[in-house]
């Protein structure tokens, strides 16, 4: 599995035989959430690599890896942990976000109730680079499972010496506390999830001061996304040039793609940056079970792409599925079935990021979830009238770029690409108040 | 710092946000969220602007558009429209606001539908209307039409918060200053949004409002949703006639506005003074004026056959002058209250050179001279304040504020060409506090809640803290010691004690070695003023304490026998109520209230502040001026000083103050010598006093009672019947 | 007897997590709602009094914090709490239906609590199992996920039975030994299978 050498060409596909997963190589194995397996499995090699080679060291790693954020930002990593002051006296904080809400996305429950020890170890190496003493674990309060397997897990670690004072005998303390949340999307938004954390309402602070000057508790903090440390264990483990040789020329790396809606084998696949959708949906999930007519490409924000062949020709990385007009996002990639109405399926995003508005701005508490949501379930009920799509495309220019955070935004994402992919559903719901694609029976035995 | 807004250039200081930049050249951009006082949030969206800035190359020189010398940096424009009040304007920087720029226009008048979106625009029953940042900004901004078509947001529109504050929900557009005001100026965690999203809505779990600072939030809501409930349905904005004058209730000296409708004072609003009261006021000072306009005293009573009757001016200068016949006019004692004006104790001491009288005196007092050098921005910018012997929730409220604030940073707001800065960015939401700066030693009080060090102790003097003989007070006089600019407060408690001897010694012992400044809580709103007139008893005269025991009294405004004290001689009462001293006396003379005075106050900095005279219906009364001019006609004497302007060119003379030019904000000018006395007697400082709330006999509980005993009684509205009384022709 | 008293351990060990500042106090405010809500399937309102004691803040703003999120309840719930999600992915999967057939079978509406104490209902946003879908979730104790008709019938009358089945931990792809992603039966994906497969189905 070790690759030393810089491929010389990069691995864009899972079907490459030099790929092999490895952030998820061990979920659904039995017992894989166990210290014991884990040590089994080579777990904690990396971190005690990561103490060899010195904590700058870690960071030029992670650099030169070219990982970047796995949250949905993209973020490049190294960069962002090299942003933390260094000998600044102040505690630092790292914090795991483990806040998965992105409707679509269900990669980190699997890691953090299946592989722990990959993201704990993962912790340790970005605490040891950035100086942090204390990692909190904030996983959202409805991953009831998953959040008993972490605390097992750092529990077993604590036990073990691997998490507390003078961690495996390198003279560098750290702990780590889980933190559940409690429903709320807007966790996942950094600096909501800090609020949280202090016990506050998850309104999304100012910015800047940026969490690395001025983050959790006010101090240096960073935080990463559960596939990001996880990834940040393997880059420790097989080494900078080995990621580097995954993934297209900005994106690097392996990546969890998920894959739902009507496919013969929804899930989590691990696959290089830089597959194509076509090698997602058929070879991996098996292909559609339905006439699909569009592609959710990166949880429900990311705007719908037309499924068609350019779609499935386009390499699933940050750089591709931005220049198709979306965003790679998490990963999470939805088929909406064309039998489906897109108008209804819309207003089922739209009434999620109304639901998880935090009220905090004017064009989300209101545009959004006042307004909007009520306009698209008029259309749905039947009582569209001729000029509403035209409201709705003009609302969402009053709200996009104009809110507080990225939420608005991101529910715009659905909205105006469902427009501009199926403005003959939204015309017709608005102008005959009957939808060209009637509801049906989908509740089904399997 | 040169930003241009709109194509005009402007120098600015490092720091500014952008909305100060936009104001200071003299543009304009809507806001709803930000105040000058609170942290920048950016929730409502309507600062929105356009804004760029140049960008530098590698080598630092700036990357350049144009030919030649014609060239200029080129600016990098934002692809969005900012926030204004949470975006720091930075060299080179240019913006656009809606006077220039289409896309802020249509940005501001989307973001003014979505605010309107669920507001009820019930303006005709609003106590706001014509006074609404809202409704203002909306007919500036707005579209003028909403393309809303479903039903608005519904929620208790008649929740009262307190007996003071009422909440309309259905208002509300989720500035969330009221909520920050709580948590960062008085530090209470009061009130907070519940829910979340569009459900989102204003509530308390305390059972009510915290009563001291909580009035603040009707003056700072921007719409209707929090209104004063003293005021409540009492005018239209436009009908009241605004007078800007400094509340009297307590030596801080806030800077207020007098709301008065028909000659009724029906609303206290706080008006900005950056170095007094920044933009709060107490509650006592917002609600306590009722009194000003309930059972007011119009006339002067004369005593006629044991009964006090109502009568003119001259009768009573009459009466006065039987009264006194025979008696040696330096028999008459002449008291007054220390919230009086320096005009009218200037007066009283001329009048008392005339009549020769040693007894003169002002209540409340403290019995010495102490060194009070600080000041309430040097209390606010300290860096460890102790506060000895003082309850400063009844004795100077906005002091406690201070405290606060300088708990959280002692950050005072820059200003600029239109004022105050609106968005001061080193404010921060909930910010930290530092408890550990402050110690209190005393009764346990509301700030002594906030302090780092407490010690609870009921007899408080100087040495309490000079020989500290527990663990909190030596504390105390370390953080003294350690401090670079330390403030020590010294209150009621202790300045009853004081004396011209060992405590003046021990307090410049203390201040030559901690180099602390000091703040004594002076009395009364104006004995720190009235303490340079000679108005305290003179050698062989009798003090306020032995008003008992004087042949003859003249008391301004202060009521003995509610104290327990029965003065034996004649006694003339000038007053504003029928008090109980003025039911015992032998002449009444109706007295203005401080609202209706024109005159100058000297606050606990030594600051002297304007009067201004509100227009309220107060019969024939007279402030203590004029009426002491009419005393000296009955006493047979000519006075030179009969009004405002004599009293104010003897103040020159005698003080080297012209008052007359003072600042809106009040300036501090020495004031020279001191006069101090014994006073026989303790004060003890109360703020809230009965008169100032609300009464089961005042309109608003009359006009209650009279509608609940109508719909008892099954009345019904008087309809024309079938048949109309009266014939046909 | 306040909630908390005979619970010192827990309380200590939760305030352990944070800083010991104001501000770490202030942390422990939703551990300590997850507690009692955890007991007691909501909480009360002396409780966020007394949470509020214990956190150095007032009720407003442990009222303020519960109600800005979606799982505290200060209504009582069911024995069995049943949290149906309905975002887009399960509902491609027929959780609307779902819901339906819960709020007519079990004849209660959200805020309610079924006669018989037994069942509440509520429908929540997506709870990450979309490869699974539809799901639902029984307050805090697990998923039951791939919730067919027949399924949720069996899990119905397990609950009717009190005895609630084992929550499902369902892995729909893993990897084997020789580092090939597999689904949970076994059958191999991926390159496992072949070439690149030709688009079907046509485009849109």
């Amino acid at each position: 599995m070790t690759a030393t050498l810089t491929p010389p060409k990069p691995i864009t596909s899972g079907k490459d035989p030099r790929f092999a997963p490895t952030l998820y190589a061990h979920v659904g194995q039995d017992q894989s959430w166990t210290l014991a397996y884990y040590r089994q499995h080579g777990g904690y090699q990396a971190v005690t690599r990561a103490f060899a080679i010195g904590n700058d060291a870690v960071i030029d790693e992670v650099k030169k890896s070219g990982l970047r954020g796995r949250g949905g930002a993209g973020f490049a990593t190294g960069l962002k942990w090299s942003f933390m002051p260094l000998n600044d006296g102040k505690p630092h904080y790292i914090i795991c976000n483990a806040d998965e809400s992105e409707p679509g996305s269900f990669k980190d429950r699997y890691l953090l109730s299946e592989d722990p020890h990959q993201l704990i170890e993962g912790m340790i190496i970005a605490a040891f680079a950035m100086r942090a003493s204390v990692g909190y674990i904030y996983i959202r309060g409805e991953y009831v499972h998953a959040a008993e397997r972490i605390w097992a897990a750092i529990h077993e670690a604590r036990d073990a010496g691997l998490l507390g004072q003078n961690i495996l005998g390198s003279g560098f303390d750290f702990q780590i506390h889980l933190h559940r949340g409690a429903g709320a999307y807007i966790c996942g938004e950094e600096t909501a999830l800090m609020n949280s954390l202090e016990g506050l309402r998850a309104n999304p602070r100012l910015k800047p001061p940026f969490p690395a000057a001025a983050g959790l508790y006010g101090l240096p903090t960073t935080i990463n996304n559960v596939e990001t440390f996880c990834a940040a264990t393997q880059i420790l483990k097989f080494g900078p040039d080995w990621h580097a040789g995954m993934g297209t020329e900005k994106s690097k790396g392996m990546k969890l793609f998920q894959i739902s809606g009507p496919v013969a084998r929804p899930g989590v696949y691990e696959l290089p940056l830089g597959t194509t959708f076509r090698e997602l949906i058929f070879d991996w999930a098996g292909g559609p079970l339905e006439e699909i007519k569009a592609v959710i490409p990166g949880g429900s924000s990311c705007p719908m792409l037309p499924y068609d062949d350019k779609t499935l020709d386009t390499p699933m990385d940050y750089e591709a599925i931005a220049a198709a007009g979306s965003m790679l996002g998490t990963g999470g990639v939805t088929l909406i079935p064309k039998a489906d109405c897109i108008v209804n399926a819309t207003w089922n995003m739209v009434r999620f990021y109304a639901h998880e508005s935090c009220g905090k701005c004017t064009p989300c508490r209101e545009g959004i979830s006042s307004w909007m949501v009520r306009m698209y379930e008029k259309q749905v009920r039947g009582h569209g009238q001729p000029g509403d799509v035209q409201l709705i495309l003009d609302m969402s220019e009053n709200i996009g770029g104009r809110s507080f955070c990225a939420l608005a935004d991101a529910c715009l994402g659905p909205v105006l690409s469902s427009i501009k992919l199926f403005r003959e559903e939204y015309d017709a719901l608005a102008n005959t108040q009957t939808p060209l694609y009637g509801p049906r029976k989908r509740w089904k035995e399997a | 710092m040169k930003v241009t807004i709109d194509g005009v250039q402007v120098e600015l200081p490092a720091g500014t946000s952008a909305i100060d930049a936009v104001f200071h050249a003299g543009q304009d951009v809507p806001f709803f969220c930000a105040h000058s006082y609170l942290s920048p949030v950016g929730a409502c969206r309507m600062c929105l602007i356009e804004s760029g800035s140049p960008r530098k190359n590698p080598d630092g020189s700036f990357v350049m558009e144009g030919e030649g010398d014609a060239a200029t940096p080129k600016i990098f424009w934002f692809p969005k429209p900012m926030a204004s009040c949470t975006m720091q304007a930075t060299e080179g920087m240019h913006i656009r606001t809606a006077a220039t720029s289409d896309v802020v226009a249509k940005a501001q008048a989307g973001m003014m539908e979505f605010t309107l979106l669920n507001h009820p625009l019930d303006c005709p029953t609003c106590d706001k209307g014509g006074a609404c940042e809202l409704q203002d900004r909306a007919f500036e901004y707005g579209y003028g039409a909403s393309r809303f078509g479903f039903d608005r947001r519904h929620a208790d529109k008649h929740y009262p918060l307190s007996d003071f504050v009422i909440l309309d929900q259905e208002r509300c557009i989720h500035c969330k200053r009221c909520v920050r005001y709580f948590e960062e100026v008085p530090g209470q965690e009061v009130l907070d949004f519940i829910e979340r999203g569009g459900h989102t809505f204003i509530d308390t779990e305390e059972g009510g409002l915290p009563t001291g600072f909580q009035g603040n939030i009707t003056d700072i809501c921007p719409v209707g949703a929090l209104l004063d409930n003293v005021a409540r349905f009492r005018g239209r904005n436009w009908e009241y006639d605004h007078t800007p004058t400094t509340c009297t209730l307590c030596p801080a000296g806030c800077s207020i506005t007098a709301d008065a409708r028909n000659g009724r004072l029906e609303r206290v609003v706080a008006r900005e003074n950056r170095d007094v009261n920044e933009a709060w006021i107490c509650d006592a000072g917002r609600f306590g004026h009722v009194f000003a306009s309930e059972a007011r005293l119009t006339k002067p009573l004369i005593r006629v056959n044991g009964e006090l009757v109502e009568t003119g001016w001259d009768e009573a200068i009459a009466a006065i002058r039987a009264g006194l016949g025979g008696m040696n006019t330096a028999d008459l004692a002449l008291f007054l209250h220390a919230d009086s004006t320096l005009e009218e104790g200037a007066a009283l001491e001329a009048l008392a050179a005339l009549t020769g009288t040693n007894s003169v005196d002002h209540w409340p007092r403290y019995p010495a001279e102490v060194l009070s050098n600080a000041t309430l921005n040097d209390i606010a910018t300290a860096d460890a304040v102790v506060v000895l012997g003082a309850d400063l929730g009844a004795e100077a409220p906005i002091v406690e504020l201070r405290v606060l604030e300088m708990l959280r940073g002692g950050i005072l707001p820059p200003e600029y060409a239109h004022g105050t800065a609106i968005a001061d960015l080193r404010l921060v939401e909930r910010p930290a506090r530092k408890p550990e700066k402050l110690a209190v030693i005393g009764s346990a009080s509301r700030l002594s809640g906030n302090a780092g060090t407490f010690v609870e102790a009921a007899n408080v003097d100087l040495l309490t803290l000079i020989r500290p003989d527990s663990e909190g007070a030596r504390a105390a006089l370390n953080l003294l010691n350690s401090a670079k600019n330390p403030v020590l407060i010294l209150g009621a408690d202790v300045l009853n004690g004081a004396s011209a001897g060992a405590f003046a010694t021990q307090l410049s012992d203390l201040v030559s070695r901690t180099g602390a400044k000091v703040m004594a809580i002076p009395a009364a709103a104006n004995s720190r003023g009235l303490a340079h007139l000679n108005l305290v008893p003179r050698s062989g005269g009798q003090g306020y304490a032995a008003v008992n025991h004087t042949r003859a009294a003249f008391i301004s405004r202060l009521d003995p026998v509610a104290t327990g004290q029965r003065p034996s001689g004649f006694t003339i009462v000038h007053d504003t109520h029928l008090t109980a001293t003025a039911q015992a006396a032998d002449v009444v003379l109706p007295a203005v209230t401080n609202y209706e005075k024109r005159g100058t106050t000297v606050n606990v900095e030594g600051r002297l502040l304007p009067l201004q005279q509100a227009a309220l219906n107060a019969g024939e009364a007279a402030d203590l001026t004029r009426t002491l001019a009419a005393l000296a006609e009955a006493l047979g004497l000519r006075t030179r000083i009969r009004g405002l302007k004599s009293a104010q060119a003897l103040l020159q003379t005698r003080l080297g103050v012209d008052v007359t030019d003072l600042p809106e904000a009040g300036a501090i000018r020495p004031l020279g010598p001191v006069y101090t006395a014994p006073t026989g007697q303790v004060h003890r400082p109360q703020l809230w006093t009965e008169r100032m709330t609300l009464k089961p006999d005042s309109w608003k509980a009359t006009w209650v009672d009279r509608i609940e005993s109508l719909v008892e009684n099954k009345w019904e509205l008087p309809m024309a019947g079938s048949s109309l009384a009266g014939g046909d022709d | 007897m306040t909630y908390f008293a005979d619970k010192q351990p827990l309380v200590a060990d939760i305030f352990s997590r944070y800083p010991g500042s104001p501000q770490g106090r202030r942390s422990a405010l939703m551990p300590l709602l997850r507690e009692v809500q955890n007991a007691h399937g909501y909480v009360s309102e002396p409780q966020m009094t007394e949470i509020a004691a214990l956190c150095g803040t007032t009720a407003t703003e442990v009222r303020s914090v519960m109600s800005f999120y979606s799982t505290y309840h200060t209504v009582p719930t069911g024995k069995y709490h049943l949290q149906v999600c309905s975002t887009l992915m399960c509902s491609l999967a027929g959780s609307d239906e779902l819901w339906d057939h819960l709020v007519e079978t079990l004849d209660v509406q959200p805020g309610e609590v079924s006669p018989d104490g037994r069942f509440s209902v509520q429908k929540v946003e997506c709870l990450g199992s979309c490869g699974t879908a539809p799901m639902m979730q029984i307050a805090d104790e697990g998923y039951y996920e791939n919730v067919t008709p027949s399924k949720c019938a069996r899990i119905l009358a397990a609950l009717h039975a009190d005895a609630p089945p084992t929550p499902d931990n369902l892995v729909p792809v893993t990897v084997n030994a020789e580092g090939r992603q597999t689904l949970a039966n076994g059958e191999m994906v991926g390159a496992s299978i072949g070439g690149l497969s030709p688009l079907t189905g046509g485009t849109a």
